[in-house]
């Protein structure tokens, strides 16, 4: 029963066309272990398997395979009595590996080997929208109530894995309508550009602060403002209050400058008291938001980080940027690098420092006067307020102003691209412009006959009496919904023939930029150019030099080294607080994105992956890998000294974390991770019924301790022996990929104690024999098996490229593909070339 | 230190509640729309899952049968005991074990990922039960979450798609009981106009695409047409609606109740779901309790919820850990109070007229087990009182999810991998 539904798929057309029949040794075993009771007329538990020993491999017989591994791993049968001999344990294990792997291939077998038509996810949607209407979809993001998109094997654009409800057709209607209705201007004047000047005094502050939580108080007659708390997620955005209500009144380009400083740098207090680090220079971070509604307290999806600015202490000057924003966006500051909520530490620092300023409460002076001693009237006065006398580090802010829309071209261009440069809608002509959307959605020409429909539609609600305005939105919200806007048009999955050249445009554009051809790739389509070897080969290489291709390097590393888990299970805060102080979340993908960027650009050998003795860090990368070079939010490359444990992506943080579960690190993630996504060889799953480790979280035993029990069970030994040593060797890096020596110790508040725990050791034997220590001599193994890492590789990105999952019979043009990636040298943007050009990319 | 938290957030909540507390009581005039014998009032199903699970030995009595000794976190409920029953070694076998990727099929008994080659996928018990409902209720279900969590929802549509939740209480209760301004009405209707004209235009392109596609394609495209018709049917039901009055309420929500902590704002979830069943707003009801958010959810904790659940038997985690599981049972049981305490035309209770399912498909969080999910079920008029200990690995918790459809009045004989019935649970 319980393996049912995985190999269900098996079914499904896929038998006639195998060649593998069930091994004689299982059916042997059969007829030896299990006829006893199993036979036509004992047929215990209603089971007998005359039919399936006359026929093994007929495809109705999988279920009883299914049937006879889950017994056998469980178990089970034969069952202990003593009427029935026990197989020998070696025939026993011998008999599950080899149905194992005749179901394994089975399975395998009923993959598609085309792609099955497939949807545009999430970021293709959106990419593709920024691109055809010219707008900033990030800034302005209508698709955040979209269902994710279900991943398979990491992957999230497979077709045959991809669903669709009638609530998120909805969704896309919806989106299309609010995309639209900020991309045209029809009717619209020139907006004026304005100004908007804001005073301290504009910002929402307070005139004294006791001590809380966020920390906002006008000084100087407000002339300025300080803000002394702050977290990277804000909860307590400053931000000019009476402007918040409206934001700015039209979408566009806005100028934005804030007259700031930092002070307090350098203060009279224990430096301990405060949590961030007060070595670098404070930061304050602008930011827009959509709507009033994102400046409350739990809003952080929707938020948009403009910049973060290095601010120079007791100096104000004036910090600038020019940003789109949609109609209704206000800006807000806050202090990015701050020390969190400022409460704790303002009560400390009044009752250490400024006890003047501790007000008396209310139950201390009942009790005083209940215990009859004297109590002042004014005792619950406040006279001096923490405000008055704090001399800790704050952001100091003087003034913002807002100007804008900056429309330096009219109508903006997202209307142009849309509707021409006219915006005096009755001058449109309804079936040309219709016509020209649609094929720009649909990325291949249109004829008209095929967009009637929407033609005649407009018309007659024009006719109805529906502005003439309205009705054409209305349309190209319908183009938007279109399942030929939506889904990728590959032509016939049931053909498999070549694809023809808009789709074989299509499918270059989703791959290198997660988004539409533009109009020169459509122009090669056009020309049949583009299925010329040397053509495409010109195209790959004008792609990936793009900008878009930053899409590549996000999407698929999400993908093929499972980033995309980061962030699903959050590190513990009091373990790691450098996790969330410092932003490390996104810093941690952005260097894996740029490190497969520049490989790929530079076409630097596969082996560079693994063994590259540099990175791209921002400062508070750097810090977390204990290197003091670089400041600053900007990525830069970075050499790492020779003793440095880290190289290549198994040094990268990102890695690390995703095979973490935020707590605590298992090697058993971290082996198969291995296997999966640099060796291409991924273990089976686990048999049911196994318990799970109980990790310890005291510390008090190791986990190579745990897993040493486990293996003692035959059942998991096998495995576990081929699996584990790959992760051991990780163990050396924390669950934030954070380098250690030693297991921490936790105390009773969930803080790392100063006293070590037990130490790391990282050493294993590989299944080949050879024993290994660390990371490195991993890394060294890894490398002797860069051919078999050629080929996972390849197979990864084909998967990423055609939306299906590689199967046997791809694996003959796979091995070609890596015979000329290796003879080539092995270069990244070879090895992408050569797959684009194989033919299972330019199939179906 | 420590006091002083709980204090504040006890005295913070009653103060919100308070004057609450008689509005449920006051409530039988309201009209309840769609039940046209008022004699048989109709049976309800509320589903409550929790991400994390409940540690099992503060879950589980030792005892079996009547009686058995109440552990901790089931002490919270002690006062309906007649009116609840625990399972013991139900769970959805090897297709629900995921980790903390197995929470989506507390309801479905399967893995998404699992569910592509399943006629109806991985459809959630409660989406069954919906779609019995159809259109006598304003909505079919109502899916309601402490916090928006796309990887752990628990309702499933039978096209395999998870449903969105709603985590604002307010916007809950203007769906629920604010009337729509006649201005707002208008648009709504030309608005649903709209979408209907787009929905026949769209189709017309599916159809061309479909004439030169292939077979798997074509179950892809299939998707497309059955969504364009599911959605022309949601928008007829809510047109048909759209005109009739919601009902009317005593019930007083504060503008800011989304941003306070966890704590004050689980009661209100299970307060106006327990309205939502009253008038008859909708009869199926999931509410997905996950992380506590931010502030430690307005617990006294040291640590965070998730860093709890990894435990490893210390027990001061655990400790603090039952301090959150602890507050669930006994939300659950407040919300029992206030079913129990409003009576049906039948002469009953609307608790006697609602199935109430508590438990998650996290089994153990400690080790990531989804196997003997925690699972209890109160009320719907079933002989109740008792703790049942199946045999390990034998009873799908599907038998359970069956014999509940079965009494919400649904023809099926199985769901998912389910062998039957559940043995031991009767109706009274």
């Amino acid at each position: 029963m319980k393996f049912r539904i995985i190999f269900a798929i098996t079914v499904v057309g896929a038998i006639s066309s195998m060649a593998s029949t069930v091994p004689s040794s299982v059916t042997d075993f059969v007829k030896t272990h299990c006829m006893d009771c199993h036979d036509e007329e004992t047929a215990k538990g209603d089971r007998s398997f005359q039919a399936f020993l006359k026929a093994p491999s007929a495809g109705e017989h999988i279920h009883t395979l299914e049937e006879i591994l889950e017994q056998l791993i469980l178990g089970e049968m034969p069952p202990e009595k003593k009427s029935v001999t026990q197989p020998p344990a070696e025939s026993k294990r011998r008999v599950i590996k080899e149905i194992t792997e005749y179901l394994t291939a089975m399975e395998a077998s009923s993959k598609p080997t085309s792609t099955v038509l497939r949807r545009l996810t999430r970021y293709e949607y959106n990419n593709t929208i920024r691109d055809l209407l010219g707008i900033d979809t990030e800034a302005s993001d209508k698709t955040r109530l979209f269902p994710p998109d279900p991943r398979t094997h990491g992957f999230a654009n497979l077709g045959t894995s991809q669903a669709l409800s009638d609530h998120q057709l909805e969704l896309y209607m919806e989106a299309a309508k609010e995309y639209l209705d900020l991309a045209l201007f029809f009717g619209d004047e020139k907006p004026a550009t304005q100004k908007w000047d804001f005073t301290a005094a504009d910002f929402n502050g307070e005139k004294k602060n006791p001590g809380s939580v966020r920390y906002r108080v006008w000084a100087n007659e407000k002339s300025h403002i300080d803000i002394g708390h702050g977290q990277p997620v804000e909860n307590g955005p400053t931000y000019p209050k009476a402007f918040a209500r409206k934001g700015v009144p039209e979408s566009g380009y806005y100028r934005i400058r804030v007259n700031a400083t930092a002070v307090g740098r350098k203060h009279p207090y224990d430096p301990a008291l405060f949590p961030n680090d007060l070595s670098v220079p404070l930061q304050m971070g602008l930011w827009h938001v959509p709507d009033d509604s994102f400046l409350s307290l739990r809003a952080s999806e929707g938020r948009v980080l403009i910049k973060t600015f290095d601010l120079p202490d007791e100096n104000p000057e004036i910090h600038e940027a020019t940003v789109w924003m949609p109609a209704g966006s206000i800006p807000f500051v806050h202090w990015i690098n701050g020390p969190g909520a400022s409460k704790r530490f303002l009560r400390i620092i009044s009752e250490q420092y400024h006890t003047e300023a501790i007000r008396k409460s209310q139950t201390k002076v009942d009790q005083l006067r209940a215990q009859g001693l004297p109590v002042p009237d004014d005792a619950l006065v406040q006279k001096v307020w923490i405000s008055d006398v704090y001399q800790g580090p704050r952001v100091r802010v003087f003034e913002m102003t807002i100007e804008g829309p900056l429309n330096e071209t009219w109508p903006p261009k997202s209307h142009q691209n849309i509707a021409g440069s006219s915006t005096d809608v009755s001058k449109i002509n309804v079936a040309e412009l219709l016509s020209s959307f649609a094929s720009k959605a649909f990325r291949r020409p249109v004829q008209l006959n095929e967009i009637k429909h929407y033609v005649d539609y407009v018309r007659s609600e024009m006719k109805s009496g529906v502005r003439k305005t309205d009705a054409i939105k209305q349309g190209l919200s319908a183009i938007l919904t279109s399942p030929r806007f939506l889904f990728l048009d590959e032509g016939d999955s049931s053909v498999a023939g070549p694809l023809d050249d808009y789709q074989l445009a299509n499918r270059l554009s989703y791959t290198l930029w997660s988004s539409m051809p533009d109009a020169s790739l459509l122009k090669q389509a056009q020309s049949k150019e583009l299925r010329q070897e040397d053509t495409l080969s010109f195209e790959v290489d004008r792609l990936i030099d793009d900008p878009r291709f930053s899409a590549f390097s996000q999407h698929f590393s999400d993908a093929w080294l499972a980033l995309y888990k980061i962030g699903t299970m959050p590190p513990a805060g009091k373990q790691f607080p450098a996790y969330y102080r410092d932003r490390l979340e996104e810093s941690m993908k952005m260097e894996t994105r740029l490190f497969l960027q520049d490989a790929i650009r530079n076409n630097r050998p596969i082996t560079h992956l693994l063994n590259a003795k540099e990175s791209f860090l921002n400062g508070s990368m750097a810090k977390h890998y204990a290197l003091s070079d670089v400041q600053g939010d900007q990525f830069v490359k970075v050499g790492f000294p020779a003793k440095s444990r880290r190289s290549g992506l198994l040094g990268h943080a990102s890695v690390l974390t995703a095979t973490a579960n935020g707590v605590e690190t298992s090697p058993v993630v971290r082996g198969v991770w291995v296997l999966e996504n640099i060796l291409g060889t991924p273990p089976s799953p686990p048999p049911p019924d196994v318990p799970p480790i109980e990790p310890d979280t005291r510390g008090a035993t190791t986990i190579r301790e745990q897993l040493a029990k486990h293996r003692n069970v035959q059942a998991c030994a096998d495995c576990h022996a081929k699996i584990d040593p790959w992760g051991f060797a990780l163990e050396y890096f924390d669950p934030i990929g954070g380098f250690r020596t030693h297991y921490p110790r936790i105390d009773a508040g969930g803080r790392v104690t100063s006293r070590p725990g037990q130490p790391v050791d990282g050493s294993g034997r590989l299944p080949s024999g050879i024993s290994i220590k660390n990371e490195t001599e991993l890394n060294a193994q890894l490398l002797e098996r860069k051919d078999q890492f050629n080929k996972t590789l390849i197979r990864k990105f084909l998967t990423y490229a055609t939306g299906r999952e590689m199967t046997f019979r791809d694996q003959e043009e796979i091995d070609k593909i890596a015979t000329d990636v290796a003879s080539a040298g092995y270069g990244f943007r070879d090895l992408i070339k050569h797959s684009i050009q194989s033919n299972i990319f330019r199939n179906r | 230190m420590s006091n002083f938290i709980t204090n504040s957030w006890k005295t913070d909540r009653r103060t919100f509640l308070r004057g609450i507390g008689g509005a449920m009581l006051a409530l039988p005039h309201l009209n309840v729309m769609a039940s046209a014998s008022a004699a048989e009032p109709p049976m309800r199903m509320v589903c409550v899952g929790t991400n994390f699970g409940f540690v099992p030995s503060l879950f589980f009595p030792e005892q079996t049968g009547r009686n058995y000794q109440a552990p901790m976190l089931i002490k919270e409920l002690e006062q309906h005991r007649s009116k609840f029953s625990i399972f013991s070694n139900l769970d959805h076998g090897v297709e629900g074990v995921g980790g903390h990727s197995g929470i989506h099929a507390f309801l479905s008994g399967v893995l998404s990922k699992n569910s592509k080659a399943l006629e109806e996928k991985n459809v959630s018990m409660d989406q069954k039960a919906a779609h019995q409902v159809g259109v006598k209720t304003r909505f079919p279900s109502l899916q309601i979450a402490s916090g928006d969590d796309p990887n752990n929802r628990l309702s499933w549509s039978n096209s395999g798609v998870a449903l969105p939740t709603v985590t604002n209480l307010n916007t809950l209760y203007s769906m629920l009981f604010q009337a729509t301004r006649p201005e707002d009405m208008d648009l709504l209707k030309r608005t649903h106009l709209e979408k209907k004209s787009i929905l026949d235009l769209v189709r017309e392109d599916a159809s061309q695409l479909q004439s030169r596609i292939g077979t798997e394609d074509k179950a892809k495209l299939d998707q497309y047409f059955t969504s364009v018709r599911e959605l022309e049917r949601k928008l007829t039901q809510s047109e048909a609606w759209m005109e009739r009055p919601k009902p009317e309420v005593d019930y007083e929500l504060k503008p800011g109740a989304s941003g306070l902590d966890f704590v004050d704002r689980v009661p209100l979830y299970y307060d106006l779901a327990a309205l939502a069943l009253q008038t008859d707003s909708s009869r199926v009801i999931t509410l997905a309790f996950g992380d506590i958010g931010g502030n430690s959810g307005g617990f006294p904790l040291t640590r965070g919820y998730h860093q709890l659940t990894h435990h490893g038997k210390v027990a001061s985690y655990i400790e603090e850990l039952s301090i959150i599981e602890r507050f669930h049972t006994k939300q659950f049981g407040r919300f029992l109070d206030r079913l129990d305490s409003v009576n049906e035309p039948n002469g009953k209770t609307l608790l006697d007229n609602t199935m109430a399912l508590l438990g998650s498909g996290m089994g153990n969080a400690s080790s990531h087990s989804n196997k003997n999910l925690p699972l209890l079920l109160a009320g719907g008029g079933f002989k109740h009182g008792t703790h049942i200990r199946f045999e390990k690995n034998q009873v799908p918790a599907s038998n359970l999810f069956v014999s509940m459809l079965q009494r919400f009045g649904v023809e099926a004989g199985s769901f998912g991998q389910s062998t039957g019935t559940l043995t031991g649970l009767e109706t009274a």
